[in-house]
């Protein structure tokens, strides 16, 4: 197997941008104007040019071109992590913009080693990061005690200084083995200019703040756990669960019917939201596309006007009723009317109503079922994208890891189907099904439920029942218990995430700990 | 009480403009001007963080309010050590070199030529003398325009080299201010030392559009708008009781509590009004009552506005420079013009309609006539901006009826 080490080479803002958005992208992927030219602007777009360790040089100048105080890194990827089918190398030798086509297998093999570049298909997951190599002391110190704090990276030497690696000389001989040099002459002879990939990845963000949004509801019961991984998965047993989950989920993954007016509709909501700057613009937009009868769906042009003055007097602060009473008489007007059909308009509504995930999820109103907090996570993550999901959410242990996963399965499949594929990383900690069980006898697990109790300031009476199994019998005319009592935890799940939704959305000042909770399940059950 | 949404923007979410500012080296001299919402105070804050490793880092302010919603924004306890008011700073300064104790107060006091007004001459020949070498310093001072140039050049003679200033002149409040030619002068800054920022980048298009409006420097153009339409146009409620007022700005915390709103008053005696009047609710809503707060400039430096959640704070116009809250209510009953001074109003208008990040209100009476409403853009006045190639109007000023 090939030891050779490829490397993205950068500067530190692009590598933060990479971490914020939750991958490694090409110039397409960067958003507001954020690139800041690299080796990037002068190959195909679509494509990840990753450099062999004696071939930086070029490509370090390229990446303070912009600005002489940027600071220079290099982001190795770990390339066994990656099958493609299709990428593209180079050789020092071959004419310039010239490369030849590679399979990942052929990346892991010894004649990789003659390669000077690579072109990996865009985008990479954050979990090919093998290393972040830095030039001095000074640049790591000043980013490091951000990288944790915001990206929560930094353990394991992640980030690390290499000063070697920077000062690579320009053009030194690769492999002199003859057998390589022969097989190159021969790659070389095919080589081509490579097509670009048009690619968009708003949708990739979009789904990545869905998902990532999603998992933070897990904590309401076990109905927003089936949700989420059945959105995780793809899972077509969604239309089974929720009617609109589907819609939003076809919306999502561009797999439109043209029956399902629904999805239809949510196609141009979240088209319309989630590339603006401002949520004033982005209202804005929405409330021309809904008094656009030419853009909406026939079902839903009678609807949508009238949603659209009384979202106007919402802006306007003009409206007559307070939100708690909006939300109740839309539900009970348009429930009346069809089971579910309630749900879009709450979405729109609650966009009008709060600006931000993070308050939003803090809205509480006794109306709203497990399934409206899903659907509003999931609206809510999509128009805001990965990027603006909150930091808390975002750095729970292992989710912004496989979110990222996640999100590159998700842009190589809608592109080139099954052709790229990722090493996954572990999925996140699900907290219904793993530290809650309906009966258990285990004393690890009741130490945490205590532990529970205690962090989240919940009575245990509330939702578990202790019930002893010891058997009893009489001997002599006493009563005595043949061995040691035995407890057995029975949970009632509906008083349970009952308890959580008070917790954590009613009382909330801040948004729901997951970590406090894995850690303290962790500790108890070790 | 309700967390706020209030955090330092992330890399993306800057301008160019800003972000070049945020690699210039951790040494030298640099003038940054740009016209409210520009984002000066973002990249001096990012600065600051930037230089967290660094000894000596000061970062001034002339606003105690302004030092108190800085320090809350960066949110970080060895940072807050680092931030002062500029005066207060100096005032420290002089009685650490001095030694100053109860027994020495005489003696050691700043040497002043009115109450709190420095005698910079004497000051500078008594820190010289003490040899205050400050050449190892970095000073980071936001809202540069409002403190004197003898309060820079005292710093300099004291061998001061790092200087990272921001300011805007059309935002001056202090007799002693200076302009950008004094700043450029006292700091000795060639051109490439002298940035500006001109994107408007804290607030909506049609708050920055309504702002633009009561523009009157006439040294610096306008600052670009930005090219987004938005629902949020500013709106005039005219009311008809001032429980109506009242009501509306309690309905707009309990609406999202997580806001701060900024509500703004001509006088004193109305700020301390109104303060306590929107304590008194008994009204049943949704959410608990807000925190009303307030603050003149007699506190000083006992600032109790929490910026770090929702609530309302009152506030006498003269006291808001250089703050921003998420919405804003501008009662303009009662403002007064000195000697018809309309420049001199509408300067005072800008100052205040530029605070507003999200959405703008005004208030006033129907029954009564106030001057500030003969400086409004007329009925039905537009601006139009490009957006993606199409031409947008945007509505300066809405009127609605409470």
């Amino acid at each position: 197997m090939s030891t050779q080490r490829w490397f993205v080479v950068t500067n530190t803002e692009n590598l933060e941008f990479f971490l914020n958005y939750g991958l490694i992208v090409d110039q397409q992927g960067f958003r507001n104007n954020a690139y800041i030219a690299d080796a990037m602007q002068n190959r195909p777009n679509g494509y990840i040019p990753c450099f062999a360790k004696d071939n930086v040089s070029e490509a370090l100048t390229a990446a303070t071109e912009e600005d002489r105080h940027l600071k220079v890194c290099l982001i190795e990827i770990e390339v066994k992590k990656i099958r493609f089918a299709l990428g593209f190398a180079r050789m020092d030798t071959m004419p310039s913009q010239a490369y030849i086509e590679l399979t990942s297998t052929q990346l892991l093999d010894d004649s990789s080693s003659a390669f000077s570049e690579i072109l990996l298909p865009a985008p990479l997951p954050i979990s090919c990061v093998k290393s972040i190599i830095l030039e001095d002391s000074e640049t790591q110190k000043n980013i490091e005690h951000h990288y944790k704090s915001s990206f929560g990276i930094g353990e394991n030497k992640l980030v690390c200084i290499n000063k070697k690696l920077f000062k690579s000389p320009k053009n030194s001989r690769r492999s002199t083995d003859q057998s390589l040099l022969t097989s190159a002459d021969e790659a070389q002879a095919s080589s081509r200019q490579v097509a670009p990939r048009e690619l968009n990845y708003q949708n990739a963000y979009a789904y990545g703040g869905a998902l990532s949004t999603l998992y933070y509801q897990t904590k309401n019961g076990r109905h927003s756990t089936q949700l989420f991984n059945q959105f995780a998965d793809h899972s077509q047993d969604a239309a089974a669960s929720s009617a609109n989950m589907a819609s939003l989920m076809a919306a999502l993954f561009n797999e439109l019917e043209s029956t399902d007016e629904t999805a239809q509709l949510y196609k141009s909501i979240i088209g319309c939201l989630m590339s603006k700057k401002d949520i004033g613009e982005a209202r804005y937009s929405l409330l021309a596309l809904l008094k656009d009868q030419n853009a909406l769906p026939p079902s839903y042009a009678r609807d949508c006007p009238g949603l659209a003055t009384s979202l106007t007097q919402l802006s306007e602060r003009t409206h007559p009723d307070d939100t708690d009473t909006i939300f109740k008489k839309l539900i009970e007007h348009y429930e009346a009317r069809e089971p579910g059909r309630s749900k879009i308009f709450l979405l729109l509504t609650m966009f009008f109503v709060r600006d931000n995930t993070e308050t939003m999820l803090k809205y509480y109103h006794d109306i709203f079922t497990e399934e409206d907090y899903a659907l509003l996570a999931i609206f809510f993550g999509a128009i805001n994208s990965f990027v603006n999901t909150p930091s808390i959410i975002r750095l729970i242990n292992g989710l912004s890891l496989w979110i990222s996963f996640k999100m590159a399965q998700y842009m190589h499949r809608q592109v080139q189907g099954d052709a790229v594929s990722f090493f996954e990383p572990s999925k996140p900690f699900i907290v219904y099904g793993t530290c809650f069980k309906a009966s258990s006898a285990n004393y690890k697990l009741h130490d945490f439920y205590e532990k529970f109790c205690e962090l989240y300031d919940m009575p245990e009476s509330e939702f578990i029942n202790w019930a002893s199994s010891d058997e009893m019998s009489f001997r002599n005319k006493r009563m005595e218990c043949r061995r040691r009592p035995k407890w057995t935890a029975e949970l009632d799940f509906e008083l349970l995430e009952k308890v959580m939704q008070q917790k954590t959305i009613v009382n909330s000042v801040e948004l729901f700990d997951f970590n406090a909770l894995i850690a303290a399940y962790q500790k108890c059950i070790k | 009480m309700a967390k706020r949404i209030f955090r330092l923007p992330r890399l993306d979410e800057l301008t160019k403009d800003q972000r070049k500012v945020l690699r210039l080296p951790a040494e030298g001299q640099y003038l940054v001007v740009g016209a409210p919402g520009t984002g000066k105070s973002v990249v001096a804050l990012l600065r600051l963080q930037a230089l967290k490793n660094s000894q000596h880092v000061h970062f001034l302010t002339y606003n105690h309010v302004l030092n108190h919603a800085n320090k809350v924004l960066v949110n970080d306890a060895a940072l807050s050590q680092t931030m002062h008011t500029a005066m207060s700073w100096l005032y420290d300064l002089n009685w650490k070199v001095t030694n100053g104790t109860e027994a020495t107060y005489q003696q050691n006091k700043m040497p002043e030529i009115r109450p709190y007004q420095p005698d910079y001459e004497q000051l500078q020949q008594r820190l010289t003398q003490l040899d205050v070498n400050l050449s190892e310093h970095s000073f980071i001072i936001d809202e540069g325009q409002d403190l004197s140039p003898e309060w820079y050049e005292c710093i300099e003679a004291l061998s001061a080299a790092n200087f990272f200033v921001v300011a805007d002149q059309n935002q001056q409040i202090t007799d002693e201010h200076s302009n950008k030619d004094d700043l450029t002068e006292a700091l000795g800054l060639d051109d490439d030392e002298v940035i500006e920022l001109k994107e408007n980048w804290r607030n909506s298009t049609p708050i920055a559009a309504f702002a633009s409006y009561f523009y009157t420097d006439r040294a610096s153009p306008k600052p670009a708008l930005p090219d987004r339409p938005s629902v949020n146009t500013p709106i005039l409620f005219e009311y008809q009781t001032i429980d109506r007022v009242k009501e509306q700005i309690l309905s707009e915390y309990d609406l999202d509590p997580s806001k701060l709103i900024g509500f703004f008053v001509a006088n004193d005696n109305k700020r301390e009004w109104w303060e306590k009047d929107l304590q008194r609710d008994n009204k049943p809503r949704k959410n608990p009552s807000p925190i009303v707060s307030s603050y003149s400039s007699q506190q000083k430096g006992s600032v109790n506005i929490d910026f770090s959640s929702g609530g309302i704070v009152v506030l006498n116009d003269k006291s808001v420079k250089g703050i921003e809250f998420d919405i804003v209510f501008i009662l303009i009953d009662g403002f007064r013009a000195i000697s018809n001074d309309t420049e001199s109003l509408k300067k005072r208008m800008y100052v205040m309609s530029s605070r507003a990040r999200e959405r703008l209100y005004l208030l006033k009476s129907a029954s009564q006539q106030s001057i500030l409403e003969d400086i409004l853009p007329p009925d039905g006045e537009t601006i139009t901006i490009d957006n993606d190639g199409q031409s947008v109007n945007i509505e300066l000023l809405k009127r609605r009826q409470l």
